[in-house]
């Protein structure tokens, strides 16, 4: 056992045990689940900011490649690895004005870059988008829990 | 579906807009501040109304005489120089009628395209 007389005074009437000065690695979240802090402190502080109200998930995670899921009636948070989007185009060439489609997509941030910049929030379901200025995009789409996923576009006969 | 981008009349606009910022930039990219730019402009000015009335301006014959030159040649080398300025205005002219002219949007970015102007438009 860790003397108690050597352990630090914590200020906030927890007990300290030896095993609550591990470094232990959690992380911090919001409420849509996204990773916003990783720590690797003692455990009493997991516990000291679990009190002060942060909401936390106990584990080693990374900022974009994990995010937390909320398991059961009570929501419990689990930490979970943010997987590749598993949809893609149905197509990589399309005249000016045709649409490209990814079938019944997961709401999500769609972020393009060519002739015309833009974003669009789709908001779930089919995603059917087209250019009216040909050329060659980059298209990136974040529908989380999913890794954001680019794709390249070519748009019009002279791109 | 939804369609980003302007629609054919909006993009006709831009594009020549866009080429005018491209032909604007190459004919400044010696980097003459507008105050010298300006100077060029009325030389020029003076140069055609000599050409065309015979009056000799102040500007004019005070340079001529200091390049050793009578004033209907230094007259002559001005309006020579201010050449290259004309020939970036026909192309201009020309590639914006072939713009107002284009019947699809793939003929307009095939026009900038061959007119090597960056097209973009930021939707944010």
């Amino acid at each position: 056992m860790f003397p108690v007389s050597t352990v630090p005074p914590n200020g906030d009437g927890l007990v300290v045990a030896e095993e609550d000065l591990v470094t232990t690695k959690f992380a911090s979240y919001d409420e849509t689940g996204r990773l916003d802090t990783i720590y690797s402190e003692p455990r009493i502080s997991y516990y000291r900011r679990l009190n002060a109200g942060q909401s936390l998930v106990l584990g080693e995670g990374g900022l974009t490649t994990h995010y937390v899921e909320f398991v059961g009636e009570a929501r419990a948070p689990v930490l979970r690895v943010r997987t590749e989007l598993e949809q893609g185009f149905d197509k990589t060439e399309i005249a000016v004005r045709e649409a490209a489609t990814i079938p019944d997509m997961a709401p999500g941030t769609v972020t393009f870059d060519g002739p015309v910049k833009g974003r669009h929030e789709h908001p779930g379901g089919d995603l059917v988008v087209g250019w009216t200025v040909p050329g060659v995009y980059t298209v990136t789409i974040e529908a989380f829990p999913a890794l954001p996923a680019t794709f390249t576009l070519t748009v019009g006969a002279t791109a | 579906m939804i369609l980003f981008g302007p629609d054919l009349g909006e993009f006709r606009e831009r594009a020549k807009t866009a080429l005018m910022q491209h032909l604007v930039a190459l004919a400044e990219r010696d980097a003459v501040p507008p105050t010298m730019r300006a100077k060029y402009v009325q030389k020029l000015a003076e140069a055609t109304a000599f050409k065309s009335s015979g009056v000799i301006a102040p500007l004019l014959a005070a340079e001529a005489e200091m390049r050793g030159a009578t004033v209907d040649e230094h007259a002559d080398l001005i309006i020579s120089m201010s050449a290259p300025s004309d020939d970036l205005e026909i192309y201009r002219m020309r590639m914006n009628i072939a713009i107002d002219t284009a019947e699809s949007e793939d003929e307009i970015s095939a026009i900038l395209n061959q007119a090597k102007v960056k097209f973009s438009i930021d939707l944010a």
